[in-house]
């Protein structure tokens, strides 16, 4: 009966809406009188809205005399209008450099004020991402928001990006952030093709699908409070993506963005240039390195077998890198009515590579639309279709022809790569490779375009949303996401390959989908006259499902024919996971008098992760906003705005599927080192083999994260000068992990509940209006960012976790007490003083120690520092990246100077040296200091060799010129009697420089393990990173 | 629109209410078996044994006893005492413990469970197992044995070398007293693949185990011949057809991880990775082995598509430690490194030329003649084993260098010894754990210690994996590496 009388009362209640309608229009405008095109008009407390035209001006109905317009855009403070008497209102918008006013994205596509959150987020306008706009998403918010950090993994095009939001919570490795497109989390997952130490293919991580151009904000939740309405995923932060919708007016908006950009290699290696390959300083045409004789012009017998004057080639390995190309369009048409929005984009993002015939391409179809309908029905929806294809990305790691920028590191400096064209003869009709680089080591040429590594990746994700809003201040949302993800690869060696004589293919099958449903029903509305409250339950169903399948071949019988018939071995592996879970959540946010804001969630979750009788756990959080300037009425010319925050949350976790019972699993292969291994079935014998991992048992609880925020946010000289400020303190407890147990006990781990990590954390965000004059204004941010991560405790009695295990004994180690370190093989130290080297006394040169840690691998503090200049219609955008701290190792150097390639090691190639650093330690334990003579070619053998790391790490600190960009927007008066209403023109610029680096030689910024793993620290011949530059066209209609 | 929000909100609270729990009953692993038969747990470990056993151990560490000298670090450092090579010794003791101790001890359990009891593939269990912790007290000496593989004890203390030695023994007699040689009794067959499911043939392996052991033992505790002399007379392997070896095919996939290693670093030929050390070219080139060419390829030079110098020298040998491959140096043979060159566990040779050396120390009665004859055989076995094979040394060959062998009975007892042992390390060769361990029982021949080594002896065992030291509380504290082992004199 109650709600029958509800529905009466709606009735009633849009009945006296509809009497009493006048119209009331106005200008919106700056400070300068200029128009605000596209400001939004909203009657307080309705959905009617409206948007200025193109003069500024408006026109909107209003009910009642004393109704309340809400003056909004973007840049630029609200402002509230009470409807008098007059029918027209202008109105001038202050511009605001912090936007406090600024509405943010939380979960599940709910709305809120930013002020009133009590805790951090970083907001991301869509304008800064299509400036000199990046191919991975992951890599634009470089250097634009604290608490973040953001490692490019690979140069590889398409490589993958890692982000990590706030530290390590898990030493489990599920630490990415939880990426959601209008509500909808989608994958970001990162599988990578092959071993990534014996020559895997990095695929990049997924969340690069995501279109920037599509892009009208980018949030990001750092902490655990803000996603709890997430759920286990979003422990670790979130990243809400919100894409652009069609904007009311009568015109259609079609924007068109061009980009061009040309990429070369960012860093290549200082070479000496005075030394041909060889040994001993002579020559030796097998050996790629730079051992040899004296570069002096003699006449010999060249690799292809051609007499040749030994002379050197300084540019032969810039040389062998082309220019690559990046192709961005985009057109995207768009508009919409009081009641429907409509928006289509499609973009067609196309590059080569700076390694021959490499390339990829995507193709993205993004549409969206929704409509009011009368029966206080929203809906919409959201599609979004992607296709990306590549070829020719290169390997990493070792062990495998493919890698092949580590061959071409290691071109001697006497080679003439004119002469490795041809690489192969087909007269014949069977491929034959022609001037390889040595017996043993393929033309690169041939590995370029002979050897094949294609990837194609279909995408669609989307959301479709149902929503019902009977009265004002209560809705009922239905939201259904989806997001399927088909991904194919292929790689082969042709027949004739060196390591790979008798020709191998995989195909590699991965396909991932995932649905996700939310029902949720919003009550807001004020109380009394101070206070507010905004009220949210809802339901979350969560399914994922992994399915892949890998097939090995090896032996093809006619070349180049991508048959399984056509070969001696298939080696076929499948895959599947499915996970399902089901969330019950509620959100209760209390305001007074808009400066205090309380906000508390809860959420339980079921998984099927867990043990059935365990797979519930509950998990609630607390924040609170107080903006003490509103509430103390403090206004002056300094302190103009002020907040302090404080939030306490908790989330729970679930566990990877299958991992309850003990299991015995079919085995496709058996390791052998170097790659040796061999595979099942072994001459028609099957094989399986128990767990590795000892299942926990039915006691298995959830993880939980328990995190700590306060947060400052102050702003003075009238908004001139920001500053956000941020500490946490994030405990994880329970980890589900499988720590290592003694292997004498015939497993290698034991999954149960154990451990605790914390991270703390100082974030900051500086916000300066540094110069603001009627034409001239000078915006800059600095971020600032400084993680602590500690693991506080294993299992009792483990000291040690292995997190990734390297070559060459170098391990990632998570140990109590500390951070996560690099172990590695050391110099030999002094008995008796563990920080003197000493040499071997018969050699003098240096040797092998014991296994030690070498240092952290995450970095002291990371910062950046973007800046936007604008002069009438010039702008001028750049951002600079700060990481320090940390360690890298770096192969890449190893092989460098262990091959006499490097620069530094012609220094003094021709005499004999001292090895000054190091010690001799006599028979009684003293030390003198090391007298023998070495010569460079053993010293260097010995220093850099490939198993001692210490010889091979440095401090990963870098500072780098990451973007510039400079733009010109034509003044609208030129264009007046066009069709066109905004052009503007660009240079744009990627990854410009290192200003910065303790790392010769390489960029370093990389890392071998890839976006899905914690792994970080070492280097293993990476494909240079490329440096971009180009132009930009934008054109609006 | 009241309609549909009841729908939904009644179908949330059917998938809460009752759907819950059978939705979320979707944890077992659709590609896992909860139980398998043995017969798919002995390849895994037989395989994995193998590879470990060739490319990680012989490939590896040969050079410690100087069969070969490498022209790349990671093929030797060990040799010279270098720790860095954690991932070496871990990759091991994993391979031993936790995939082959681990997935045997699964088998016989679940045997044990049968009602009857599989015996056979208990007792087939115990003999693998008795052989890889063989292979365990040889590399490390103290290992856990007692309380391994057993999920009641999480911390396994270590067993000294002594109790380990005599516990494989009594493994290998449970075994035997086990065994149900009906011929309907069920056994691992298909998953065998040492002997295809001859129940023999397994009471022989398991007492030339016992044997090695035994004789490992008498070092010590002379105490021990009687139970050696009644191993030498209960099956055991004589014959070439009765050995213990796993078969590797020139196959892609089931390739030797030795030769694959050439397949894929080098084309298929060794161009010095393992090449000749002085060390071992001189006591061959010094007796006219005939196994010299069986073992080595002529000296070639460094580019592999060199043929053959053709001379019949062999050339220079890298000095150990050298880490030489300089042109003209000999490089061993695609014979030994071939795609199909099985994992040899036990050989005939070995335990006829044991049992030579058991007649000359007094453990079992016979004369010199006796010695004699059991010298010679374990010789020929030695060569025959390449008959019909890469490598096959012709009769007259043989018969020369036999004849050309001083009878025991010329020698003293001590220089018989040394002759029998000196056998057993040319026989050995290329086989890590085997070359090694009768080294050390024999220390015949004399060693030089290699260039650069960091420590001052020849390596006498590995180090405990790092991963096992922070994970066992009970990990003794490392000896150093040229620490003799307890069973040496």
């Amino acid at each position: 009966m109650k709600r029958l009388s509800l529905v009466i009362l709606l009735l009633l209640a849009g009945l006296s809406w509809s009497v009493a309608q006048r119209t009331i229009t106005g200008t919106v405008t700056d400070e300068a009188g200029e128009p605000l095109i596209g400001a939004s008009v909203l009657v307080q407390g309705t959905t009617s809205g409206t948007v200025t035209d193109l003069d500024g001006k408006y026109s909107i109905n209003v009910n009642e005399e004393d109704a309340v317009l809400l003056f909004s855009y973007t840049g630029f403070s609200s402002q509230e209008v009470t409807v008098g008497v007059s029918d027209v209102i202008d109105v001038e918008l202050v511009f605001d450099v912090l936007k406090i006013d600024e509405v943010v994205v939380t979960a599940s596509g709910i709305e809120r004020q930013k002020r009133d959150l009590g805790y951090s987020v970083t907001t991301i306008g869509g304008d800064e991402l299509t400036v000199a706009r990046e191919t991975n998403i992951v890599n634009s918010l470089q250097g634009k928001t604290s608490g973040v950090q953001i490692t490019n993994q690979s140069g590889n095009l398409g490589g993958s990006s890692k982000i990590l939001i706030r530290g390590i919570n898990s030493l489990s490795g599920n630490n990415n952030p939880l990426w959601v497109v209008d509500g909808v989390p989608i994958f970001d997952s990162n599988i990578s093709t092959g071993d990534r130490i014996s020559g895997g293919f990095d695929v990049g991580n997924r969340a690069q699908d995501i279109n920037p151009d599509d892009i009208e904000s980018i949030n990001i939740l750092k902490g655990a409070a803000a996603a709890a309405l997430y759920g286990s995923r979003a422990a670790n932060g979130a990243i809400i993506v919100t894409t652009k919708r069609g904007k009311k007016g009568n015109r259609a908006n079609i924007t068109f963005n061009s980009s061009v950009r040309f990429d070369t290699p960012l860093r290549l290696p200082d070479f000496q240039n005075e030394y041909a390959q060889g040994n001993n300083g002579k020559l030796n045409l097998q050996a790629l390195n730079g051992w040899g004789p004296r570069i002096d012009g003699r006449t010999y017998t060249d690799f292809t077998g051609e007499e040749a004057t030994l002379e050197a080639f300084p540019d032969n390995v810039n040389d062998f890198y082309e220019t690559g190309t990046t192709y961005i369009t985009n057109l995207a048409v768009g508009g919409g009515n009081e009641k429907s929005n409509y928006r289509f984009s499609m973009t067609a993002l196309n590059r080569t590579g700076i390694f021959p015939g490499s390339e990829l391409d995507r193709y993205t179809l993004s549409f969206n639309a929704g409509t009011k309908f009368d029966q206080k029905i929203n809906s919409s929806f959201g599609i979004n279709l992607v296709r990306t294809t590549s070829a020719g990305n290169v390997a990493q790691g070792g062990n495998d022809p493919n890698v092949l920028s580590s061959t071409v590191n290691s071109f001697p400096r006497n080679l003439d790569i004119s002469k490795l064209t041809p690489w192969i003869d087909e007269s014949t009709g069977v491929g034959q490779q022609l001037n390889p680089l040595t017996d043993m080591t393929n033309n690169p040429y041939w590995i370029a375009n002979e050897n094949r590594f294609d990837t194609e990746v279909d995408r669609m994700y989307g959301n479709f949303t149902l929503q019902y809003e009977p009265v004002i201040w209560f809705d009922i949302t239905s939201r259904l996401g989806m997001d399927f993800v088909v991904d194919d690869r292929f790689r082969s060696n042709r027949v004739g390959t060196l390591g790979r004589a008798q020709g191998d293919f995989t195909t590699d099958q991965i396909q991932q989908r995932q649905l996700d449903y939310n029902l949720l029903a919003t009550v807001k509305r004020p109380i009394n006259d101070d206070f507010f409250i905004k009220a949210i339950v809802g339901f979350n169903y969560n399914n994922r499902v992994l399915e892949r399948f890998t097939n090995f071949a090896q032996q093809l019988t006619v070349e180049e024919l991508f048959s399984v018939g056509n070969v001696s071995v298939n080696s076929p592996i499948n895959d599947f996971t499915e996970r399902r879970l089901f969330g019950v959540y509620g959100d209760i946010t209390l305001s007074y008098k808009d400066y205090l804001s309380l906000n508390v969630t809860g959420r339980n979750d079921w998984t099927s992760t867990l043990p059935i009788d365990n797979n519930s756990y509950f998990y609630p959080s607390v924040n609170l906003s107080f903006v003490f300037t509103d509430a103390f009425n403090i206004s002056n010319n300094i302190l103009s705005y002020g907040k302090i925050r404080a939030s306490y949350a908790q989330v729970g976790g679930d566990t990877n599927p299958y991992q309850l019972n003990f299991l015995y699993t079919p085995q496709a292969d058996a390791f052998g080192q170097f790659g040796t291994g061999t595979q099942f079935p072994f001459n028609g014998t099957l094989a399986f083999g128990g767990p590795a991992t000892i299942p926990p048992g039915d006691d298995l609880l959830p993880e939980s994260v328990n995190s700590v925020e306060f947060g400052l946010e102050l702003q003075f000289f009238k908004g001139r000068l920001g500053l956000d400020a941020t500490y946490y303190d994030v405990q994880t407890t329970d980890q589900i992990l499988a720590i290592a147990i003694p292997e004498s006990t015939g497993f290698n781990f034991r999954r149960q509940n154990v451990g605790a990590t914390s991270n703390t954390g100082i974030e900051l965000e500086l916000n300066a209006n540094i110069i603001r004059t009627k034409d001239f204004n000078w915006n800059s941010l600095i971020t600032f960012t400084s993680n602590r991560f500690v693991v506080d405790e294993l299992a009792p009695g483990v000291d040690r976790l292995i997190v990734n295990s390297g070559f060459n004994s170098l391990q990632v180690i998570a140990s109590p007490g500390e951070q996560y370190g690099l172990f590695g093989n050391t110099f030999l130290k002094a008995s008796s003083d563990s920080t003197a080297v000493v040499v071997n006394p018969n050699t003098g040169l240096r040797q092998t120690g014991p296994n030690e840690r070498l240092g952290n691998v995450f970095p002291d503090f990371v910062a950046g520092w973007s800046n936007n200049l604008s002069y009438k219609g010039l702008s001028l955008r750049f951002t600079f990246d700060w990481r320090q701290g940390g360690l890298l190792y770096s192969e890449t150097v190893q092989s460098l100077r262990a091959s006499g390639l490097a620069a530094e090691t012609a220094v003094n190639r021709e005499a004999a040296f001292v090895d000054t650093e190091a010690f001799i330690e006599n028979p009684d334990g003293t030390l003198t200091p090391n007298n023998i003579p070495v010569r460079a070619e053993d010293f260097w053998n010995a220093y850099s060799a490939g198993n001692i790391g210490e010889g091979n790490v440095f401090d990963a600190s870098f500072i780098k010129l990451r973007e510039v960009s400079i733009s010109y927007q034509l003044p609208t008066t030129w264009l007046e009697n066009s069709p066109v209403s905004g052009l503007s023109i660009g240079f744009e610029a990627r990854n410009l420089a290192i200003i910065y680096s303790a790392i010769p030689h390489i960029d370093p910024e990389t890392n071998l393990f890839g976006a899905a793993n914690d792994g970080a620290g070492i280097e293993f011949n990476s494909p240079p990173t490329a440096r971009s530059l180009g132009a930009n066209l934008r054109v609006t209609f | 629109m009241k309609k549909i929000l009841a729908i939904l909100f009644l179908g949330v609270f059917v998938f809460l209410s009752t759907g819950c729990d059978d939705q979320l009953d979707i944890n077992d692993d659709p590609l896992a078996a909860t139980q398998v038969d043995p017969n798919l747990l002995f390849p895994e470990v037989f395989v994995n044994f193998s590879n470990n056993r060739t490319i990680e151990v012989s490939g590896r560490i040969g050079n410690i006893v100087q069969y070969y000298e490498p022209s790349l670090g990671v093929f030797g450092t060990m040799a010279l005492g270098d720790l860095g090579n954690t991932f070496l010794v871990g990759n091991v003791w994993a391979n031993y413990y936790s995939t082959g101790l681990k997935n045997l001890v699964l088998a016989e359990n679940t045997a044990a469970e049968q009602d009857p009891a599989n015996v056979n593939v208990i007792a087939q269990s115990k003999i693998l197992q008795a052989f890889i912790y063989y292979n365990i007290t040889c590399l490390w000496e103290d290992a856990p044995f007692s309380q391994a593989i057993d999920l009641e004890f999480p911390e396994p203390v270590f067993d000294s070398q002594e109790d380990i030695l005599r516990g494989i023994v009594a493994m290998v007699d449970e075994a035997s007293a086990l065994l149900d040689k009906n011929p309907d009794a069920f056994r691992v067959d298909t998953g065998d693949m040492l002997f295809g499911g001859d129940l023999d043939k397994w009471e022989m392996f398991g007492n030339a185990i016992k044997l090695k052991a035994l004789m490992l033992l008498a070092n010590k505790d002379a105490s021990v011949a009687g139970q050696i002399a009644s191993t030498l007379q209960s099956p055991i392997i004589r014959t070439l057809a009765d050995e213990a070896e796993f078969k590797y095919f020139d196959a892609p996939g089931n390739f030797n991880p030795l030769w694959n290693t050439l397949n894929l670093f080098s084309n298929g030929i060794n161009p010095g990775y393992w090449g000749g050390s002085t060390t071992f070219l001189d006591i061959m080139q010094g007796t006219n082995d005939p196994r010299l060419s069986t073992y080595y390829d002529e000296a070639r030079n460094l580019a592999p598509t060199d043929t053959l110098i053709g001379t019949g020298e062999f050339g220079p040998g890298g000095v150990p430690g050298s880490f030489n491959a300089a042109p003209g140096n000999s490089v061993v043979s695609l014979n030994i490194l071939r795609p199909d060159f099985p994992d040899r566990y036990l050989t005939a040779a070995e335990v006829v030329l044991m049992e030579a050396e058991a007649i000359v120390s007094g453990y079992v009665s016979g004369d010199l003649a006796a010695a004699d004859a059991a010298y010679r055989e374990g010789i020929m076995l030695s060569m025959n084993y390449y008959d019909g094979k890469p490598g096959e040394i012709a009769q007259e060959d043989k018969d020369a260098y036999l004849a050309s062998l001083p009878a025991l009975g010329t020698l003293s007892t001590e220089d018989a010894l040394e002759a029998i042992h000196l056998q057993l390390y040319v026989h050995n060769f290329f086989r890590g754990v085997e070359g090694w361990t009768q080294w050390r029982r024999t220390k015949v021949p004399d060693l030089v210690v290699p260039l650069g080594s960091q420590v001052s002896d020849i390596l006498r065992r590995f180090f405990y994996p790092p991963d096992e030291k922070g994970a066992n509380p009970n990990t003794p504290a490392d000896l150093p590496l040229d620490a003799p082992m307890w069973f040496e004199n």
